[in-house]
């Protein structure tokens, strides 16, 4: 049985239904409310220290949670303006999601073009782009910003 | 009771002091699902990571409308299939450098030592590397699984000597209930075949924790004793579920979380916590 710190994983059973209620009353959706859930002990895991030297460590749950939310709200509204960025003239449709990726590939090189695809399209959530990729959490979150920041130039430029 | 504040992102907010749960429960459910929406409405495009002391409003305000809500909808939230978090909270917690920086702290943070040994292997072992003493330690660990109820650590001079170092390399959990400084109660009676296999020390300046595991096959008993300011522990517990039972003037909260079963009591500044898969009669017996 793998071990970890005790004091985190006092945390996770002491805090975690809790935080998932929290999650749920406002998304009304389970799975969405587990993941976030989920993504905030990743964050601890991947830096214990700055929970386990919180003075109030609960209250930082509850506050990294409620930040994931609204970070899910951003995600969904920047999905919308993509999509409307992405989609091809009137007469042409969109056949299946891939395309989305490939005209993201225009755009952008191909590994950032893939993690914009793999988050904002397909849904995948960040600790599954960590495992996708095999890269930490601050490298995907660096590299999704690299690419938002470049399409926002290349979409400045022709809107 | 209301009043507006601004956050350090510049965003104005009802500030609430003191929150007032009946003030709360006097308004619709409407208005406090619209009160609850309002605290994760995004503010900007940057995703936000800090943690400020502000969001201890919107933490309270969240809890104080959660549970109000818990109480007029009962049983209408699903139950959360935590299997999936906790795989992924692990193997993350494994896999980043900052935890293993956290793993391998050497100024009292954390330091986690296994054992693993058949139990006249490992004494010989001792006798033979480190001597008599780790022997009579060995024998005093026996002891104990075997049936005292209580066993008292005395904080002697030596001991607050290596507390007062903070670097000391912690290897045993008698040195780590040492260095906590003070008298403890330990698990009097374990159930057959399961063995103490590893303990945690943690120290974050704030609280001291020893963990103790034992260890049958895939099963295990988690006995956590924690000392220090513990002022600002809330005893998480779901009413409906939790049951307190008072011995000796000492409240034992008993629950449930998921797959484990809990009790959880405090005497002065230490609080224990011992769970387990195990049923609530062999907890019991193990406290």
């Amino acid at each position: 049985m793998a071990k970890i710190d005790y004091f985190l994983e006092g945390l996770f059973h002491e805090h975690k239904d809790k935080l998932f209620k929290i999650g749920f009353y406002e998304l009304k959706n389970k799975q969405t409310a587990e993941e976030l859930v989920q993504d905030v002990f990743c964050d601890v895991a991947d830096n214990p220290g700055q929970v386990s030297q919180h003075p109030n460590p609960k209250a930082l749950l509850f506050a990294m949670l409620r930040n994931k939310i609204r970070n899910e709200y951003r995600r969904l509204d920047y999905q919308n303006k993509l999509i409307n960025f992405l989609r091809p003239p009137q007469e042409e449709q969109i056949q299946s999601e891939q395309q989305y990726k490939d005209i993201l590939e225009t755009y952008l090189g191909s590994e950032d073009a893939a993690l914009l695809y793999e988050f904002y399209i397909l849904g995948y959530t960040l600790t599954e782009l960590c495992e996708l990729h095999k890269i930490g959490l601050s490298a995907v979150k660096m590299r999704l910003k690299r690419a938002r920041d470049t399409l926002k130039e290349t979409m400045a430029i022709i809107l | 009771m209301e009043d507006k504040a601004k956050k350090p992102n510049g965003r104005e907010v009802k500030k609430i002091s003191n929150i007032d749960v009946e003030q709360l429960r006097s308004r619709s459910t409407e208005d406090l699902y619209a009160m609850y929406h309002e605290i994760f409405a995004p503010v900007g495009d940057e995703e936000e990571d800090a943690f400020s002391e502000a969001d201890l409003e919107d933490v309270a305000l969240m809890e104080a409308i959660s549970t109000i809500l818990d109480e007029r909808n009962p049983g209408s939230v699903p139950a959360f299939d935590d299997s999936k978090a906790h795989k992924a909270f692990r193997r993350a917690y494994m896999d980043s450098p900052n935890s293993q920086e956290h793993r391998d702290a050497p100024k009292g943070k954390v330091v986690k030592i296994r054992f693993r040994w058949a139990m006249t292997a490992a004494v010989l072992l001792i006798v033979l590397s480190v001597g008599t003493a780790g022997a009579i330690r060995m024998w005093r660990y026996s002891v104990i699984q075997s049936g005292d109820k209580m066993y008292t650590q005395n904080n002697t001079a030596s001991n607050a000597g290596a507390n007062d170092t903070g670097g000391a390399v912690i290897d045993n959990w008698e040195d780590a209930l040492d260095v906590m400084g003070g008298s403890f109660m330990l698990p009097g009676w374990l159930p057959e075949g399961y063995e103490f296999t590893s303990f945690d020390y943690g120290d974050n300046g704030l609280l001291k924790v020893v963990n103790l595991l034992y260890e049958k096959d895939d099963m295990g008993i988690c006995y956590v004793i924690t000392k220090g300011d513990l002022s600002n522990f809330v005893i998480e517990k779901d009413e409906a579920e939790a049951e307190v039972a008072v011995i000796d003037d000492i409240e034992f909260y008993i629950y449930s979380n998921n797959d484990n079963n809990n009790i959880l009591w405090i005497i002065d500044d230490v609080q224990y916590n011992v769970f387990s898969r195990l049923s609530f009669e062999e907890l019991y017996e193990i406290i």
